[in-house]
């Protein structure tokens, strides 16, 4: 009995030992080891930068949306987006990754500036701001900006009007600027501009410049003020300002060049518009050789139409985007912004009246640093110095003054903003320049002017996203336009 | 390469030949002593050694030859066993029982017990896309920069349980049971739940005395139970993700998913009550149960609008109700003097799953999904519902606006080419879960033979087969043959709708023709085109098997055996065309998709049973 007791005692003792340490160091036990729970703005900054780049100049968004619908590349295969059906998980992913994933970071970036008092880093922080909220209102319109980002705060923000957006970034950009060179650097993680805030400085009021000038149509005066502050300000003043993307090797290489990946082939899905082609041979453009490969079959430029769902002739007679980005652009930059965009722009500013500059040299020098621009990189195709004289030298091309002048530095631009598919889209859904005509097989009404609010916004968001439908009368479809698109 | 490389190449050569030295030498003396060893034994089994098989040193030779074994080339184990207990105990429990007898009818079995549980994972792992040199496959032949990822989890869970079973007569059973988790998974104010069971069973036919010659047994029993869960580890703080670098750049990213640090434990609250009957003798079994289990604060990541920074929320939401009848018919139809016999089993089993709620106004859940067909969990539907886009069909919205008649409701709608249109709303198309399940065993003997035959199905379900859709839309099934019999556009397809001006197609009168690749391509965006009723009927089994005379076994030292042939999944028969539809896209929740899969495979072998 004794020995029964003994036992006994001592296995209730030991429940009872168990028992009290029950929830002893348990909290040490779900101490995540794998990954910090906060870095510093220079590990965040690569990734907001490189990112949304590698999205908005990749495959997806700009070869299968915003440079077929303006007609300067064309879907060869699987002609979807090209008439007019977009998929939903497509805008669903981009809405998505602005928000939860580029924004998100900058909000990081931009308090821990604020908190640390960098401003370089705050100012930063806030330029690359502006250019997010800019994809992503020009995309999809009116959308959240002053509620967005909180958290679980706020689950459902309200979406601000497009002018607000375009009032907040041009404020943000200005302050943004106005912060530059004062305290603070990313160390290796500024991969736009090496910690060059001098250029960033350049590259805030050159994006001023942009946004202004994009409210020409539908607010001229608020174009014309913001635009003559940033022009004072001063923008680029030489191909070697331009926000230019590098890409530093596998598994970072061009988006084009992993898409294509040719010899290995993967894809073959793109081509050049018959719009883009015909438009460089009429003018005896020296960039045809390299924005177009020639044809397979016959060794001729041949681009396909838009709007198209079976191509009349066989895949192979028709031109491919130019080897620079395609087959060998490994290392091809993605050009965010250029000298020669900020060219085009005051040009266009010089011909309103806006500023006193000569229209004339503007025009002319902003083609010839688009045709230089990508020397750095040493494109097999890059047009020669005698070609480009010959080229301007030319009665079309030369800058008739006026409206006509107006036209010839729309067609310019639209022209050298090749491979900056989302500002040529915009740009031609400013002006309406150049003159395209809608594919035959187009499902919808007109060439789309603007992307759809993501399905899941209807389910997680929906009373503020009918308000902004409404305010738009629009925006669950591709063809309502944007706020500042006046046609 | 670099001086020091080079040193420390050969280091690492030497120390890997080292090793490699080491094993060889532990291996062939296994082998020196473990073949003898296996001679032996084998020969003892087999009554080679005559009188030597029980010598007396025989077995203490055996033991001789053994031990090298154990403890020269088995060291390693034994000291890595020896070190994992050491540094932590991965499981460990206490347990005391009692069994009483309290009076004379009843009997009381206790039990209570303690345990504690440490999970823990390790995942490393180094990995390149290219090689400099082709066909060295050597992470040190990297032509870019090597991948690499490297995880490791734990969890520790604490309980105190304990358990009572009173038993009356034999014919009343009564079970108690209670439980208490600490997990590390929680927040410390929420980390501890108790789950409490109690059941019972009634074998009434004892109890009463109601056996006889109809009614040879019967039970009813019935159990409620509460059962909590915790979740995997490090759910409660977000953590920022780390990226390959870009260049000399390192790179890391806010993820998407907000953490939750007040998190409660999951509860599945059940009940069931069955009963099992059996007839004639035992001729006739029959099995009943039913069960209502409900499930709540699931956690789960919950969807947020992406304009607020996080596109999901980790939070203890929701509400599953599960309920349903299972069946098992056990049956001797046949049974003869000669020996012959025929057994039949039949089992049957429905399962009401039903999304009772999401997290406050939340209409949908969205699972997972491909090509636009999303599975989702939405209140009122059960889980795991489709949903997608379909056929645009004559309705009361479409009659009020004009676009078509009462007189053809429900007709398709066809645009201008004559396709069927795409209704733009979206909307439940299927489901993935069956209405229920079955299966048939017939089992035949005769003698020394063996006949099994088993047949299963499906009924109800639904499934999204990408196999079928792409390859209509592609043109390589057959059925998109349709319309093109005399040429690539010829004839043509007619489809019976209602076209934009409100004519029927397909009358006579001014029909629309469309060429079957302009029709098959424009399924594109409608997903209800490619899902299936996933019903089936298998062929599952077919065995016959030969019990090998026992007077030839025992000759050869055994107590039996049996040579079988066998056959798996024979035929099939289903609705879904060019696929099976008893498919598992992964293992997890998300299911009823179909994309390529490997078709089944009939199989044919046989077996050879000897039992010693």
């Amino acid at each position: 009995m004794k020995k029964h007791t003994l036992a006994r005692g001592a296995a209730l003792a030991g429940l009872v030992l168990a028992m009290s340490a029950c929830d002893r160091g348990l909290t040490d036990v779900n101490q995540n080891p794998n990954a910090p729970t906060d870095v510093g703005p220079a590990y965040l900054l690569p990734q907001a930068i490189t990112a949304s780049v590698r999205t908005v100049f990749g495959a997806g968004m700009m070869l299968s949306h915003t440079s077929i619908w303006p007609q300067q590349t064309v879907q060869i295969q699987y002609p979807v987006e090209e008439i007019g059906q977009v998929r939903p998980g497509t805008m669903q992913g981009w809405w998505d990754n602005f928000y939860a994933g580029y924004l998100t970071d900058v909000q990081v970036i931009i308090e821990k500036g604020k908190e640390s008092e960098k401003g370089n880093v705050e100012g930063v922080g806030l330029i690359w701001k502006s250019w997010l909220y800019s994809q992503v209102t020009d995309l999809y319109g009116d959308v959240p900006y002053s509620e967005a980002l909180e958290g679980a705060a706020n689950t459902t923000p309200v979406y601000d009007t497009q002018q607000e957006v375009y009032e907040g970034m041009l404020k943000d950009l200005a302050a943004g600027a106005a912060l530059l060179g004062t305290d603070g650097d990313f160390g290796s993680g500024d991969v736009l501009y090496g910690n060059d805030f001098g250029k960033w400085k350049k590259f805030a009021n050159s994006l001023r410049m942009r946004f202004a000038m994009r409210l020409s149509e539908v607010d001229a005066a608020t174009a014309r003020a913001a635009f003559t502050a940033a022009y004072s300000a001063g923008g680029f003043t030489s191909n070697n300002d331009n926000a230019m993307l590098e890409y530093p090797g596998a598994p970072y290489r061009n988006p084009l060049f992993e898409n294509a990946l040719c010899g290995s082939g993967n894809r073959d899905d793109h081509g050049m518009s018959a719009t883009m082609v015909d438009t460089l041979k009429s003018l005896n453009d020296p960039r045809l050789a390299l924005y177009a490969e020639p044809a397979a079959h016959d060794g001729e430029y041949r681009g396909l139409g838009n709007g198209i769902e079976l191509p009349p002739l066989s895949l192979d007679w028709y031109s491919r985007i130019g080897n620079f980005w395609r087959c060998d652009g490994a290392f091809t930059p993605s050009a965010v912004m250029t000298y020669s965009e900020v060219l085009f722009l005051e040009a266009e500013a010089a011909n309103r009246g806006w500023i006193a500059g000569d229209a004339e040299a503007l025009y002319t020098a902003a083609i010839r640093a688009n045709m230089r621009q990508y020397d750095p990189w040493s494109p097999a195709n890059a047009p020669a110095q005698a070609d480009v004289d010959a080229y301007l030298a030319q009665p079309r091309v030369t800058y008739a003054g006026g409206a006509a002048g107006l036209n010839q530095i729309h067609i310019q631009k639209w022209i050298a903003l090749f491979m900056q598919g989302n500002e040529a889209w915009a740009n031609w859904r400013r002006v309406q320049v150049p003159d395209l005509e809608p594919g035959p097989d187009l499902v919808v009404s007109r060439i789309p002017v603007r992307m759809m609010y993501p399905d899941n916004e209807q389910s997680l968001n929906k009373a503020r996203l009918m308000e902004a439908v409404a305010r738009q009368g629009g925006g669950l479809d591709l063809v309502t336009p944007v706020w500042w698109d006046v046609h | 390469m670099l001086a020091g490389e080079g040193e420390l190449a050969d280091a690492e050569a030497r120390a890997r030949a080292e090793e490699i030295r080491d094993q060889s030498r532990k291996f062939w003396t296994g082998v020196a002593f473990a073949a003898p060893l296996f001679a032996l034994s084998m020969a003892r089994d087999f009554m080679l050694l005559g009188m030597w098989a029980h010598a007396p040193g025989m077995s203490w030779l055996m033991f001789a030859l053994a031990t090298p074994v154990q403890l020269y080339v088995g060291s390693d184990y034994y000291v890595g066993a020896w070190k994992s207990l050491r540094n932590r105990a991965a499981n460990m429990d206490v347990l005391v029982a009692a069994t009483r007898q309290l009076t004379s009818d009843i009997l009381l079995d206790a039990a209570a017990g303690a345990n504690t549980r440490l999970n823990e994972f390790q995942f490393g792992e180094v990995s390149t896309h290219a090689l400099t040199v082709p066909g060295v496959f050597s992470i040190d032949n990297t032509a870019e920069p090597m991948g690499s990822q490297d995880t490791y989890s734990q969890k520790q869970v604490r309980s105190v349980y304990g358990s009572v079973s009173l038993n009356y007569r034999g014919w009343l059973n009564l079970d108690l049971t209670g439980r208490n988790d600490w997990s590390s998974t929680l927040p410390e104010n929420n980390r501890s739940f108790f789950y409490p069971s109690i059941s019972s069973a009634f074998v009434f036919t004892d109890a009463f005395g109601l056996t006889s010659d109809l009614l040879s047994s019967g039970k009813v029993r019935a159990s409620w139970t509460r059962v909590g869960n915790d979740t995997d580890p490090y759910q409660l703080v977000s953590t920022l993700a780390a990226q390959t670098p870009y260049g000399a750049a390192p790179m890391f990213t806010v993820p998407n998913q907000l953490y939750n640090a007040s998190l409660r434990p999951e509860e599945v609250t059940s009940w069931e009550v069955g009963t099992d009957l059996g007839f004639l003798n035992e001729r006739l079994g029959f099995v009943l149960t039913y069960y209502n289990s409900t499930t709540r604060n699931l956690i789960m990541p919950v969807n947020i609008s992406g304009t607020s920074g996080y596109t999901s929320q980790i939070m203890n939401a929701g509400e599953v109700l599960n309920k349903g009848v299972e069946l098992l018919l056990r049956t001797t139809p046949l049974r003869q003097d000669n020996g012959f016999r025929w057994d039949m089993t039949l089992n049957w089993s429905k399962n009401d799953n039903e999304v009772v709620e999401l997290y406050g106004d939340l209409q949908n859940l969205v699972l997972g999904g491909m090509w636009s067909l999303n599975i989702e969990a939405r209140p009122g539907e059960p889980y795991g519902v489709m949903f997608g886009n379909g056929y645009l069909r004559c309705g009361n919205d479409l009659i009020t606006a004009g676009s078509c008649s009462s007189a053809q409701k429900g007709m398709l709608m066809l645009d201008s080419r004559g396709r069927p249109r795409i209704d733009p709303v979206r909307r439940i198309l299927g489901k993935y879960t069956p209405d229920w399940n079955g299966g048939i065993q017939n089992r035949f003997s005769y003698g020394p033979l063996d006949l099994n035959l088993l047949f299963d199905g499906q009924w109800g379900g639904n499934v999204f087969s990408v196999t079928n859709w792409f390859g209509t839309q592609a043109g390589v099934l057959e059925r998109t043959l349709r319309g093109r019999e005399k040429d690539i556009c010829d004839p043509g397809i007619v489809e019976d709708g209602v076209l934009p001006d409100g004519s029927v197609n397909g009358d006579g009168v001014s029909d629309v023709n469309v060429c079957p690749q302009d029709y098959f391509h424009y399924w594109w965006n409608n997903q209800e085109a490619g899902v299936y009723d996933a019903s089936y009927l298998k062929f599952r089994e077919a065995r016959l098997s030969w019990r090998l005379p026992d007077s030839f076994m025992e000759r050869m030292g055994f107590s039996g055996g049996e040579v079988s042939l066998i056959g798996r999944n024979l035929f099939l028969w289903t609705k879904t065309p060019n696929i099976d539809p008893e498919t598992a896209y992964d293992a997890s929740n998300v299911q009823g998709l179909e994309s390529g899969q490997f078709p089944t495979a009939r199989s044919f072998g046989f077996s050879f049973t000897i039992r010693p």
